[in-house]
């Protein structure tokens, strides 16, 4: 871990590299190219998720990939311009035997290769997140939330495992932390998928967080189940049930409809054996989270997913540890803070007259029936406010996503423009590598575009909000607006092109302006290799192969047969 | 909240003015909840009128709606007028130098629900514009300008933003808030509309919040409240009495109106708002658990300025003294006697040697012996105590007087003029009272024979037990209740058992539904018990949608459109399109008739215009066997058993439905004969008057005869 010049914040990072079961143009053989190396704003995707983790100052950083597509991204890793850049050490690539593309999160975490590279608190990261929010804010409000004293960053050590309750858990520290995004307003996406969330308030600290703080939007995740999901839930039932008990236990309940799960998780390390242990959890977002959200209130659902067992079989690692310095009682934290109100026993109090605290009855009869309470450590969820000042969170996995989010980027000033120390960390250098090259009867319009290296562009072109990938060639008279065009694509004499992505090495043919055809495309995506031959006219179109070659390149393209290789599969994402 | 409402202020608020400026702001005061939650002290006494810290209830009412800025008043009353009158004639609301009111009135009414009180108050049309309907027990040092200000604004957008509630928030839990059965508000805080309105537990007993999957997908952002108290106060627009007189099954104002109406929401398009405040006091004496908490409340100075040293009535002399303790001049203590912290001691009242005071309210005139000690009571004005009495957390009532040496025990209540001999103990879970209802349901109350054996020799009173509560096979539920007012700390649902012995209280379910058995819609829900809850709601969507077409005057074919893909979505039965088809028509009939059009016109008007809606409810025009026609008239008897001028309606609308052919002659007969139509006293008693035509179809007499027939019936309605 001591690597960094910083102190690391204690965390270790997982990057799942996932199949990328919506982009079926692009990431028909992953042995090649899989998702994770797709370009956004001409950087591979995985490019994102590593640069945030060194930007937050971690440096412990695993990605995860099915070994299929190992080849294809360390290649990429030692090769690729952005990833070479990034600081040192080299994130270490694991790819465990038996995990494959379809493979669902949860149980990847149950793979061995997994558990034993989880060695404390760890943050897990989709390889499609672009996370313009730093992350060291967040780590911070989860710090001063949710961490314990002793085992604050801590699982296993050189001595063995750290034992549990020294953190503060039987007490309900050291939760988790999620991100969650609006989906809603600006840059937003049709039919994106959305997570339907319910949070409540945490309880008002004495000292208001500072007001550029984070944690005033954090609030306490009671409910999280993914929109489609919900909509069986309403469907089988005809309204959403909302429990009593929820409502008793928390008193204002906030429920988001177009939210979306960013994906970003900090756990504690207690989650891995949470995950472990229960095998029919598939997926972190949905069972994970879902079920842990819940046991936070639903009385007994803590004891059937087994955390009484995880909290409490600490006492027995005592022995293992020098007893000295072990305390058998359980450190409270917060006591120790005179700025965090426990609410462990007692209610949050109000400034309305509140001497007589009413027990309300379901707790009243369990403090009976019960001696000791297992109090679930919750789990926070930073949800970002709607504000378009606020920065980016989004995650990339449908082609239009891609589109939107690359533009997006585009936008962003340049290195150059901006300055070193205001520029976005997403900021190119220059937004148009080689500008003297670029000639001058054509219009570039450099304030949306992106030109990458080694990019032709011939006379008499129109680019307006394109994002084009290196070794790209735009010949006289093409026009292209709002297109992304991944590396070696060449674009033929006056083709015009809106609202495209066009794969990597594809070919758009090109004919003379005074020819009675021409090559219009609109909404189309073009897959890998292919070459539209002169005087197609499509819109909304996919342009892909039939058989699944990996030969790439050659192969006498220009079909289209939509929704082919849709594969309906959940897989780590 | 704040920022929005801040800048819909500085757009609207000029405009809104405006419009308003020439209205002077009214408010309503429901003195009388029709609730029987204070009893026995309400017997003798008007709510309204009972002291809080030693003032009467409704003066914190009216310090409130002064500070709001209310120009008139009108006090809404119900038991024990007279003395209520008397009252505000006395006090300085009423004179023309102090009172900040420009106009004050009483309304006296017969009304036994706060539905009925609402639908007098339509008809007496005193409300011009938005005004304030608060209860009489409302204590509140609220500014209401933003709130006022934001309804404005709010209205002068959509005229359909009828009513807003102010609400105050209080945490998960807090002592002023319902205890036992609480509201949950579901509102959509970006544009502060509540959504969807229910009570836990519900009535259902389901143990969930139902919402609806359409409020989801419609709003990003939805907060399920429960930590909010609802103190009572609505800004409220002249439409919500018109919608209080559309729906006469309305009772409770918040389970029964304002749950409907925004159910209805997709029907009626009116949005209820809520105002949210989060600092400054507000809460409802609604119990003697909210009695308890708005009282200590009170005294600590929560809700300054109204607190005992402002002094609120004329002639009291209040201080306060260290520990918030408030005397007031004329306090006679013995030399050794103990006040601690958290009293108020009123003039006149002296306390003997050696006894202990902590935590407790006690009125004028009081005379408390030695060695008492007193933890915790409320004690009325004019009240004996002797010596080496204990009192803990009870009330007792004026007038009322204790032996040497009784010991009163935490919870009891003991009611105005009772006396209680030496050494007596009183439970708990007691209440005494010297007086009950002459007859139930009746406001006039007599003395009752003294009960010696619980007040022992010479003293006067009686266990309290009311006729009323014990319908309600309640006494199971009082051994648990009565488990004392003020255990709250080990079980807080002890304290909503006192306040829920009463039965016309809003959180009684139970009682509700017997009572709406008038109403229209849930009488034909209980017509048949089997009917799911799928096919209520098509019951409950299709009279409402049948009833707006027929109030907004439709088409036969639009209605029966709108009628058959309400039946294939809800899959409901023939038997039921004819029951929904019935309910609307009876109910705009009614409508019809209250608004002044005689009977016959009525019916002619309402059923003439929808013969062919009529006709595809029934299907049986060739059969020999009418059964659908006949069940088509069993249901109009049944809906009308209930209904003033029922038996004319019956008879108009049976005469109309011959002459327009929609049943035949077999048809009508066949149902006079068959079992149903006279299966009950309620039953026979409103077919009476049809004999008239059974008779005239079995003569088959002329054309004249029938029209005599028609006159004559003009003549009975109008007798």
């Amino acid at each position: 871990m001591p690597h960094a010049t910083l102190p690391p914040p204690g965390f270790q990072a997982l990057i799942l590299c996932g199949p990328g079961a919506s982009f079926t143009t692009f990431t028909s053989s992953p042995q090649d190219f899989p998702k994770a190396l797709l370009p956004i704003a001409n950087r591979p995707m995985v490019w994102y998720p590593l640069e945030w983790c060194y930007r937050m100052g971690v440096t412990d950083i695993t990605v995860v990939t099915p070994p299929e597509s190992l080849q294809a991204i360390e290649a990429t890793m030692s090769q690729d311009r952005h990833l070479t850049s990034l600081p040192a050490p080299r994130p270490d690539i694991l790819a465990p035997k038996d995990l494959t593309h379809e493979m669902g999160t949860g149980e990847l975490f149950r793979l061995p290769e997994v558990q034993d590279a989880i060695k404390g608190d760890f943050i897990v990261l989709p390889c499609d997140i672009v996370c313009e929010l730093d992350g060291a804010p967040l780590a911070d409000a989860w710090m001063i939330e949710e961490a314990g004293l002793g085992a604050a960053s801590g699982g296993l050590t050189e001595s063995g495992k750290i034992p549990m309750g020294l953190g503060g858990e039987k007490l309900g520290r050291r939760g988790g932390l999620g991100v969650w995004y609006q989906t809603k307003g600006e840059g937003s996406v049709k039919g994106e998928e959305t997570d339907f969330i319910a949070t409540t308030p945490l309880p008002a600290p004495i000292v208001p967080p500072p007001s550029d703080s984070l944690r005033r939007n954090i609030s306490n995740l009671v409910y999280s189940v993914p929109t489609d999901t919900l909509k069986d839930i309403t469907e089988e039932n005809k309204c959403l049930p909302v429990r009593h008990s929820l409502i008793r236990k928390h008193g204002r309940i906030k429920m988001l409809t177009t939210h979306r799960d960013a994906h970003v998780y900090f756990f504690p390390y207690w989650v891995i054996d949470m995950i472990q242990r229960n095998e029919s959890f598939e997926s972190i977002s949905e069972e994970v989270l879902g079920w842990w959200a819940k046991a936070g209130w639903q009385d007994g659902l803590g004891e059937k997913l087994g955390l009484r067992q995880i909290f409490q079989s600490a006492e027995s690692f005592d022995g293992e540890m020098d007893s000295s310095q072990i305390q058998d009682t359980d450190i409270d934290v917060s006591t120790l803070s005179s700025t965090w109100a426990s609410e462990t026993d007692s209610a949050p109090t109000v400034s309305l007259a509140s001497r007589v605290q009413n027990s309300n009855i379901p707790q009243a009869a369990q403090a009976i029936t019960k001696s000791s309470k297992l109090t679930v450590p919750p789990i926070l969820a930073y949800v970002q406010p709607s504000d378009p000042s606020y920065p980016l969170i989004r995650r990339v996995d449908t082609a239009h996503l891609l589109l939107t989010v690359s533009l997006r980027l585009a936008k962003l000033p340049s290195v150059e423009e901006a300055g070193k120390d205001t520029a976005s960390p997403f900021a190119h250098q220059a937004k148009i590598a080689h500008k003297e090259t670029i000639p001058r009867r054509c219009r570039v319009e450099a304030e949306n575009s992106l030109l990458a290296e080694n990019v032709t562009v011939e006379e008499k072109t129109n680019i307006k909000e394109s994002v084009i990938g290196t070794n790209c060639k735009i010949s006289e008279g093409a026009r292209l607006l709002r297109c992304l065009l991944m590396e070696s694509v060449e674009v033929g004499p006056n083709v015009q092109l809106t609202d495209c992505i066009l794969g990597r090495r594809c070919k758009i043919e090109g004919g003379s302006s005074k020819s009675d055809d021409k090559t219009v495309l609109k909404d189309c995506e073009v897959q890998d290799g292919q070459v539209i031959a002169w005087g197609t006219e499509a819109k909304g179109e996919k342009f892909m192969r039939f058989e699944l070659g990996s030969d790439g390149g050659d192969s006498d393209g220009g079909f289209d047969n939509e929704a082919l290789m849709d594969e309906p599969q959940e897989g780590a994402s | 909240m704040p920022p929005k409402g801040k800048k819909a202020q500085g757009s609207e608020k000029s405009k809104a003015q405006d419009d308003e400026r020439d209205e002077p702001l009214q408010a309503v005061i429901l003195a009388d909840p029709f609730e029987t939650r204070f009893s026995p002290f309400t017997l003798e006494h008007p709510r309204c009128l009972l002291p809080l810290a030693n003032t009467p209830l409704i003066e914190y009412t009216f310090e409130f709606l002064a500070n709001a800025g209310v120009e008139d008043v009108y006090v809404y009353c119900g038991a024990h007028r007279d003395q209520v009158e008397e009252y505000i004639n006395e006090s300085k609301w009423m004179s023309q130098v102090a009172s900040p009111f420009s106009k004050l009135e009483l309304i006296q009414s017969t009304s036994h629900s706060i539905g009925d009180a609402m639908r007098d108050l339509d008809t007496r049309g005193l409300l011009v514009g938005d005004f304030l309907l608060v209860y009489g027990d409302v204590v509140s040092n609220l500014p209401l300008e933003s709130a006022l200000a934001q309804h404005r604004a709010r209205r002068a957008k959509d005229k359909n933003a009828i009513m807003t509630m102010v609400l105050r928030e209080a945490g998960t839990r807090h002592r002023t808030k319902a205890q036992g059965t609480s509201p949950i508000f579901v509102i959509d805080p970006s544009k502060d509309r509540c959504l969807h309105f229910e009570q836990m537990p519900n009535k259902e007993q389901s143990h969930f919040l139902s919402i609806d999957p359409l409020t989801l997908s419609d709003h990003q952002e939805i907060e399920i409240r429960q930590d909010l108290i609802d103190c009572g106060i609505d800004i409220c627009t002249p439409d919500v009495l018109a919608l209080w007189s559309d729906n006469f099954d309305f009772q409770a104002p918040r389970k029964g109106f304002l749950h409907q109406v925004l159910k209805d929401w997709e029907l009626n398009g009116k949005t209820i708002h809520t105002h949210i405040v989060t600092d400054h006091y507000a809460a409802r004496v609604r119990n003697l658990h909210a009695y308890d908490a708005v009282s200590k409340d009170i005294v600590s100075r929560w809700a300054y300025p109204l607190c005992p040293d402002s002094n609120l009535v004329r002639g009291q002399t209040y201080r306060l003294q260290k520990g918030n303790i408030y005397k007031e001049d004329g306090v006679i203590l013995a030399r050794d006697c103990v006040i601690n912290p958290k009293t108020v001691i009123g003039r006149s009242t002296s306390v003997g040697d050696g006894s202990i005071i902590s935590n407790s309210i006690i009125g004028r005139h009081c005379q408390i012996g030695r060695g008492v000690k007193i933890d915790g009571a409320y004690i009325w004005d004019h009240v004996n105590i002797g010596d080496g009495s204990i009192v803990n957390k009870s009330i007792i009532a004026s007038e009322a007087s204790l032996g040497k040496r009784c010991i009163i025990e935490a919870g009891a209540l003991i009611s105005h003029g009772v006396s209680i001999g030496e050494r007596k103990t009183i439970l708990g879970t007691q209440r005494i009272t010297r007086s009950k209802r002459k007859r139930d349901n009746s406001d006039e109350v007599v003395r009752g024979e003294p009960d010696t054996a619980i007040v022992g020799a010479g003293g006067s009173g009686f266990e309290f037990r009311d006729s009323e509560e014990e319908d309600e096979d309640e006494p199971v539920d009082e051994l648990v209740a009565r488990g004392g007012l003020y255990n709250l700390a080990s079980l807080s649902f002890s304290a909503e058992s006192i306040s829920t012995l009463n039965s016309e209280s809003e959180e009684d379910f139970q009682i509700s539904h017997q009572r709406s058995e008038a109403g229209s819609f849930v009488s034909v829900g209980s017509v048949d018990s089997a009917t799911s809850h799928h096919a209520h709601n098509f019951d409950h969507d299709a009279a409402a949608s049948i009833y707006d077409s027929l109030v907004e005057g439709h088409e036969s074919a639009n209605i029966q459109l709108e009628l058959t893909s309400l039946r294939m979505s809800t899959n409901a039965s023939e038997h039921q399109v004819r029951r929904a088809v019935v309910v609307a028509f009876v109910k705009r009939i009614t409508q019809l008739i209250k608004a002044g059009t005689s009977v016959r016109d009525a019916v002619a008007q309402v059923f003439g215009q929808h013969q062919d809606l009529l006709t595809r409810t029934m299907f049986d025009k060739n059969a020999s066997n009418k059964t659908d026609q006949v069940d088509f008239l069993v249901l109009l008897q049944g809906d009308l058993v209930n209904k003033d001028g029922g038996d004319s309606i019956l008879l108009s609308a049976a005469t109309k439905l011959v002459e327009m052919d929609v049943i035949e002659d077999d048809a009508m007969v066949q149902w006079w004969e068959g079992p149903k139509s006279s299966e009950d006293e309620g039953m026979r008693k409103v077919r009476e008057k049809t004999q008239q035509l059974i008779d005239f179809l079995n003569q088959s007499s002329e054309e004249e005869d029938s029209e005599e027939d028609e006159e004559d019936e003009e003549d009975d309605d109008s007798e």
